[in-house]
C-alpha cells in the first residue's frame, strides 16, 4: 500500500519528479556509457598493438631476446609446432629467424637486423606487406630477394633491383657467410629503428645463410578468442614454456603498453568514481530540496494522524520509486547510446601510427553485465540512503510548525 | 693462323688476369707495410708487420705510431683477437667487426682476404684495343659471384704485365672507386707494384695508400706465429 | 539594478536551507570537476616527465643529421660556448652535455656491442633522472675516472658485477684504436632495460680522452620547466643557434621519443570523451539544482505577481539570484579545489600496484594546480546555471497568480 501511495505521490508532482529522475537517469546512462567506452578503448588499443608484427604472444628460447645469440634456437620445434597447430586456443602462428649482419652496397656498408619470414604467413599476422612503398613484398618462390626499410635504402643509396651483399656469422662456427641479394621491395613502417636497420628475407634463405638446419628463433602466435587477447591465459603460456623455451604474451613483451593501459584504466576508474560522486551530490540535493519543500504536506499528514514510521517509509519508498524509474530510463538511454556508438564507432581524434600499424580508428563501446547490474543498484541504494535524513526529519515533524506557511 | 692467334689471345687474357690475381697472394708471406689513411675527419699513417698463411690466417703487429706500438691482431679462420699493450689484455673480436672496413681504411675485409678471384668469378674481355701500351680488361661478375660490383675494369701495362689501375663500377655503370698501382719493386723472387692507392669516387679528401716497404713470399714462418701466445708476447 | 542586487541577496539569505543546498551542490560539482581535470593533466604530466627525464630529456641540441644517423663525427664543437644562448631561455632549468659512441665491451672471451655515454655527473643529475635507476653500486665520480655504470642486460651478457673490470674498444676520432680498462661501479635495475639495456655511462672527460674528441660532444640535453613548452623553446633555440652556425638541430622529446609520444596521443581521445561526459553530467546536475530551486518557489512568485510585480522584474530577479548563487559556489569552490588539487599534486592517489615506466615506478595519480582546471569548470557551471535559469525564470514571470498560489 505504501508502495502504491509512494508511486502516486511521484506522479502527482510531475515536474518535480521528472527533474529528480533526470539527474539519476542521465547519470546512470553516463556511467554505463563511460564504462562501455573504457572497455572499447582498452580493446582498441590492445588489438591495434597485437595486430602489428608483435602478435598476441611469442615463443623464444630462454635468454634469446637478451643475448641475441643465434645458436639459441627454439627447442623441440617439431613437437612444439604440432602442439601449436592442435591447440584449441591458438588461432594461428608463424616462425621467424632473427639474426644480425652487415649489408653492403657499392657505396656503403650498414649493420642490419636480419629477419627471416614466411611471406604468406606474415601477411596474416601483421601488415608489413601493406607498408611497402616501392616494389613488392617477398614472394615464397624467389629466394634471393630482400626488402629493406626506406631509410636503409637511402643510406645505402640503393633502389629496387639493385645488388647488395649480406654478410652474417654462421651459427656455431662463427664463420662469416656472404651472399648476394637483390632488393625487391622497400617498406616504410614509420618507426625510425625498423626503417633504418631491419631487412626481411625468406625463412629458408635466412636459415641457410646462418647455417641453421631447420631451426628458428621466434614463433609468433595469435589467440582464437578475443578475451584471450585482452587477458592472455597463463595456463596456455605455461604450457608452451618448456624445454628451455619461454612463451610470453604482449603484456611481458611490451610492458610499456601494459603500463599505459593500466594507467588509462585506473585514471578512468577514478574518473567514473568522481562522476558517481557528482551524480550522488546532485541527487541528494534534489531529493533533499523536494522533500523539504513538501514539509507543509507532511505537516498536514501528521496533523491528520499519520504515524511517523508511515511517513518515513513513504518518503523512502518515493525515493526508491523515483530511482527505479530513473534506472529504467537510464539503462535504456545508456544501452541506446552504446548500441549506436558501437555500430558507428568513435573515431580517434588523431590518427596515430604505432609499430607500423595505425591505431585502429574506431573505438567501439562494449556491453558488459556489470554495467547493467552494479551501477543501477548503486543508484537505488544511494537514493535510498539519501532519502533517510529528510524522511527522518519529516517523520519527526511538529505539524503546527510545518504548516506555518513560509 | 687465325684460330691459333684467337686461342692465344684468350689464353693470354686468362693468364694476365690470373697473374694479377696472384700478385699479392701466396702460401705464406711476411711484409712490412705502411698504410696512410686520409678522410674528411682525420689523417693517419700506420706502419705494420703483416704475416699471412694462405687466406685464412693473418697476424698484424703495429710498429708505428707510438701510441699503438705493440698492438696486435690475430685472425685465425673465422676468429679474430686484438691485443692492446696498454691493458695487456687480449680481446676477442666478434665476427661483425670483420665485416666492415679494415682498420678504418677504405679497404674492407673482403678486399684483403680475397675469397673471390678475378679469374674464377669474373668473365673477362679485352676492351679499348686501340691503346698500344695497355691491356684494358673488362671483368663482369658471373651470375653466382657474391659481390656488390657490377663491373671491374683492369688496365695492365703490356711491357711488364703489371696492373696500373683497377676501376670498380656499380651495376648502373657509375664508377665507385679506383685502385692505382705503382712503384714496381722486386721483393725476393717476386715483382709487384709496391704502392697501392684506393680512392673512392665522389668523396672529397678520401683515400687509402698502402706501401710495401719490404716483403717475403712463401717463406717458412715460425710455427707459433698464429697463436694467442704470440699475440700476447712483448714486442 | 542595485535594487535587484539587494533584493536577490536578501532572497538568498532568506531561504538559508535552500540556498545552502544549492550552493553546496553546485560547489560540489565544480570541485569534483576541477579535481578530475587536475588528476588527468597531473598524471599524464607525471608520466611524460618521468619518461622523458628518464633518458632523452625534454630537448636535445645536436649536430644536424646526428639523430637520423649517428656518427662520431657529427658533433657539437664547443658546447660551453652555447651556454649563454641556452641560458637566455628562461624555461631552461638545467642542461647536460653528452658524448655518444658505439663501443665494443669485452670481459674474458665475451665481447659484445654497447653504447657509451660520456656525461658530467653533476650536470646530468640535475637534468635527467638516470641515476635513480641504479640499484647496484653507486654513481660515477664527479672527477674524471675510469668508473662506469652499465645497463642491466649488458651486465648479464658480460657476466659482471660491481667491481668488475672490462675493456672498451672502438675507433677514436683520430682513427686510432681506442682501448682501455674500466671499472664497473654501478648497474641499472632490470626494469630500465627498455631504455638502458646496452648503455655504459662514463665521465665526459674520460670519454673525450678515450675518443680523442677534445671539446666536442654529441648532444646537449635540456631540462625545461614544463614539457608542454618544449616545442616553443626549441623553436626559439633554433633561431638563436642558427645565428651561430647552421649546423645545429634542436629536437623536442616528441621527436626524440616518437613511439612514446604516439602512445600518449592515442590516449587523448579517451581522456577527452570522459571529460566530456563529466562536463555533461555537471551541467545536468547544476540544471537539476537550479530548476528545483526555482520551481519550488512557484507560490512565492505567484504572490509577487499578485501584489503587482512586473513580469520582467521577476525574470531579472530570478536570473540574478541564480547568478549570485553560482558565483558564490564558484568562489568557494575555487578555494576548495585549489586546496585539494594542491594536496593531490603533492601526495596523489595511490595506485593499487605501482606502474613501471621505463624503469621508474609511478606510485600515485597526481593532481595539478593550473588555471585550466579552475576556469573550465567555472565556465561550465556558471553558464549552465544561468542558462538553465532563463526558461523557468520566464515561466515564473508569466505565472498566473491564482494558479501559483494554489500549488504547493
Amino acid at each position: 500500500m505504501i508502495a502504491k501511495l509512494g508511486f502516486r505521490n511521484i506522479l502527482r508532482n510531475k515536474r518535480r519528479s521528472v527533474i529528480t529522475c533526470s539527474i539519476m537517469g542521465f547519470g546512470l546512462a553516463a556511467l554505463i556509457f563511460a564504462d562501455a567506452f573504457l572497455m572499447g578503448l582498452n580493446k582498441n588499443m590492445i588489438e591495434s598493438v597485437t595486430s602489428s608484427f608483435m602478435g598476441d604472444g611469442q615463443i623464444h628460447r630462454e635468454n634469446f631476446l637478451r643475448t641475441r645469440e643465434i645458436e639459441k634456437t627454439i627447442n623441440n620445434s617439431d613437437a612444439l609446432i604440432n602442439e601449436l597447430a592442435n591447440h584449441p586456443r591458438i588461432e594461428f602462428f608463424t616462425k621467424r629467424v632473427v639474426g644480425s649482419g652487415m649489408l653492403a652496397s657499392p657505396t656503403d656498408v650498414v649493420p642490419v637486423a636480419i629477419i627471416g619470414i614466411n611471406p604468406l604467413d606474415e601477411n596474416k599476422l601483421s601488415n608489413l606487406g601493406q607498408t611497402i612503398i616501392k616494389g613488392a613484398f617477398l614472394d615464397n618462390e624467389v629466394q634471393d630477394q630482400i626488402i629493406v626499410g626506406e631509410k636503409l635504402a637511402r643510406f645505402l643509396g640503393v633502389d629496387i633491383g639493385d645488388k647488395v651483399v649480406l654478410t652474417t656469422a654462421q651459427a656455431h662456427s662463427g664463420n662469416l657467410n656472404q651472399e648476394l641479394f637483390r632488393i625487391s621491395g622497400i617498406f616504410k613502417m614509420k618507426n625510425k629503428d625498423i626503417d633504418s636497420s631491419a631487412i626481411y628475407l625468406n625463412t629458408s634463405k635466412a636459415q641457410s645463410l646462418m647455417n641453421l638446419n631447420n631451426e628458428f628463433h621466434e614463433i609468433v602466435f595469435k589467440f582464437k578468442n578475443k578475451s584471450d587477447v585482452l587477458n592472455p591465459p597463463k595456463d596456455v603460456l605455461n604450457f608452451f614454456s618448456k624445454n628451455e623455451n619461454i612463451a610470453e604474451s604482449w603484456k611481458t613483451l611490451m610492458p610499456a603498453i601494459d603500463a599505459g593501459l593500466s594507467l588509462t584504466a585506473y585514471s578512468l576508474y577514478i574518473g567514473s568514481f568522481i562522476l558517481f560522486a557528482i551524480i550522488a551530490l546532485s541527487t541528494m540535493n534534489t531529493l533533499f530540496m523536494s522533500l523539504f519543500e513538501r514539509m507543509y504536506e507532511f505537516g498536514v499528514m501528521k496533523a491528520i494522524g499519520t504515524r511517523p514510521w508511515f511517513i518515513f517509509k513513504l518518503i523512502v519508498m518515493e525515493a526508491v520509486s523515483l530511482a527505479i524509474i530513473s534506472i529504467i530510463a537510464g539503462v535504456t538511454l545508456g544501452a541506446l547510446v552504446t548500441i549506436i556508438t558501437n555500430q558507428i564507432g568513435i573515431n580517434h581524434l588523431t590518427d596515430v601510427e604505432y609499430l607500423g600499424t595505425t591505431i585502429k580508428s574506431s573505438i567501439r563501446p562494449e556491453f558488459a553485465l556489470h554495467q547493467y547490474v552494479i551501477y543501477p543498484l548503486s543508484i537505488i541504494i544511494f537514493a535510498l540512503i539519501s532519502s533517510i535524513y529528510p524522511a527522518f526529519n519529516a517523520s519527526k515533524l511538529n505539524p503546527s510548525k510545518a504548516m506555518k506557511r513560509d | 693462323m687465325l684460330t691459333t692467334s684467337a686461342l692465344s689471345a684468350e689464353e693470354n687474357l686468362k693468364s694476365i688476369v690470373d697473374h694479377v690475381d696472384k700478385l699479392y697472394r701466396s702460401q705464406s708471406s711476411e711484409a712490412e707495410v705502411e698504410m696512410q689513411i686520409v678522410n674528411p675527419n682525420w689523417e693517419r699513417t700506420l706502419r705494420m708487420k703483416i704475416s699471412t698463411e694462405t687466406m685464412k690466417n693473418t697476424f698484424i703487429d703495429i710498429l708505428y705510431p707510438n701510441k699503438e706500438k705493440g698492438s696486435g691482431t690475430l685472425r685465425k679462420g673465422s676468429e679474430m683477437w686484438n691485443f692492446f699493450p696498454k691493458s695487456g689484455k687480449v680481446v676477442k673480436v666478434p665476427p661483425s667487426m670483420m665485416m666492415s672496413s679494415w682498420m678504418g681504411s677504405d679497404f674492407n675485409n673482403d678486399d684483403l682476404v680475397k675469397e673471390t678471384t678475378l679469374v674464377d668469378n669474373y668473365t673477362a674481355k679485352f676492351i679499348n684495343l686501340e691503346k698500344k701500351d695497355l691491356h684494358t680488361i673488362e671483368l663482369l661478375p658471373k651470375k653466382t659471384t657474391v659481390t656488390v660490383w657490377g663491373k671491374i675494369v683492369l688496365t695492365v701495362k703490356k711491357e711488364n704485365n703489371m696492373p696500373l689501375t683497377q676501376e670498380y663500377f656499380d651495376e648502373k655503370g657509375a664508377k665507385i672507386r679506383t685502385m692505382y698501382f705503382s712503384d714496381i719493386k722486386k721483393f725476393g723472387s717476386r715483382t709487384i707494384p709496391s704502392k697501392l692507392e684506393l680512392i673512392p669516387e665522389g668523396k672529397a679528401n678520401q683515400k687509402t695508400t698502402i706501401k710495401y716497404i719490404d716483403a717475403k713470399f712463401d717463406l717458412k714462418l715460425p710455427s707459433d706465429t698464429f697463436t694467442l701466445i704470440n699475440l700476447q708476447r712483448k714486442r | 539594478m542595485i535594487f535587484f542586487l539587494k533584493l536577490s541577496f536578501r532572497n538568498i539569505f532568506r531561504q538559508k536551507r535552500r540556498s545552502i543546498f544549492t550552493i553546496l551542490s553546485i560547489m560540489g560539482s565544480f570541485v569534483l570537476c576541477s579535481v578530475a581535470i587536475g588528476l588527468v593533466y597531473g598524471t599524464y604530466g607525471k608520466v611524460i616527465n618521468t619518461f622523458t627525464r628518464g633518458h632523452a630529456g625534454h630537448i636535445s641540441i645536436m649536430q644536424s643529421g646526428f639523430f637520423e644517423r649517428p656518427s662520431l663525427f657529427k658533433n657539437v664543437k664547443d658546447w660551453e660556448s652555447l651556454s649563454p644562448i641556452i641560458s637566455k631561455q628562461k624555461e631552461v632549468i638545467s642542461y647536460s652535455p653528452r658524448i655518444i659512441s658505439s663501443v665494443l665491451a669485452s670481459v674474458g672471451d665475451k665481447t659484445t656491442g654497447a653504447r657509451m655515454f660520456g656525461i658530467l655527473p653533476d650536470h646530468e643529475s640535475k637534468t635527467t633522472t638516470i641515476f635513480d635507476k641504479i640499484d647496484q653500486g653507486k654513481v660515477i665520480d664527479s672527477i674524471p675516472s675510469n668508473e662506469i655504470i652499465l645497463g642491466h642486460a649488458l651486465s648479464k651478457i658480460l657476466n659482471v658485477t660491481v667491481g668488475s673490470q672490462l675493456i672498451l674498444m672502438t675507433q677514436a676520432a683520430d682513427g686510432s684504436m681506442a682501448n682501455d680498462t674500466f671499472t664497473v661501479v654501478g648497474i641499472f635495475n632490470k626494469e630500465s632495460d627498455a631504455m638502458e639495456a646496452r648503455n655504459i655511462y662514463v665521465h665526459l672527460q674520460t670519454a673525450s680522452d678515450f675518443l680523442v674528441l677534445g671539446s666536442r660532444v654529441h648532444e646537449v640535453v635540456l631540462n625545461i620547466s614544463h614539457f608542454e613548452n618544449a616545442v616553443e623553446v626549441a623553436e626559439d633555440l633554433k633561431l638563436d643557434l642558427q645565428k651561430e652556425s647552421k649546423q645545429f638541430e634542436v629536437l623536442t622529446w616528441q621527436e626524440l621519443e616518437p613511439e612514446f609520444y604516439k602512445a600518449m596521443k592515442a590516449d587523448q581521445t579517451g581522456i577527452w570523451i570522459n571529460l566530456g561526459i563529466m562536463i555533461f553530467i555537471v551541467c545536468i546536475g547544476v540544471l537539476n539544482t537550479v530548476l528545483m530551486t526555482i520551481l519550488e518557489r512557484t507560490r512565492e512568485f505567484g504572490i509577487l505577481k499578485a501584489i503587482g510585480t512586473r513580469p520582467h522584474d521577476i525574470f531579472k530577479m530570478v536570473v540574478m539570484e541564480t547568478s549570485m548563487l553560482a558565483l558564490v559556489s564558484i568562489i568557494l569552490g575555487t578555494f576548495t579545489a585549489l586546496l585539494i588539487n594542491y594536496k593531490l599534486s603533492q601526495i596523489g592517489i595511490p595506485y593499487p600496484m605501482p606502474i613501471e615506466i621505463g624503469g621508474m615506478a609511478l606510485h600515485h595519480l597526481h593532481g595539478e594546480v593550473t588555471w585550466f582546471n579552475i576556469w573550465v569548470p567555472a565556465v561550465v557551471v556558471f553558464f549552465s546555471s544561468v542558462g538553465v535559469s532563463v526558461l523557468p525564470a520566464m515561466r515564473a514571470a508569466n505565472i498566473v497568480p491564482v494558479k501559483a498560489i494554489r500549488s504547493y
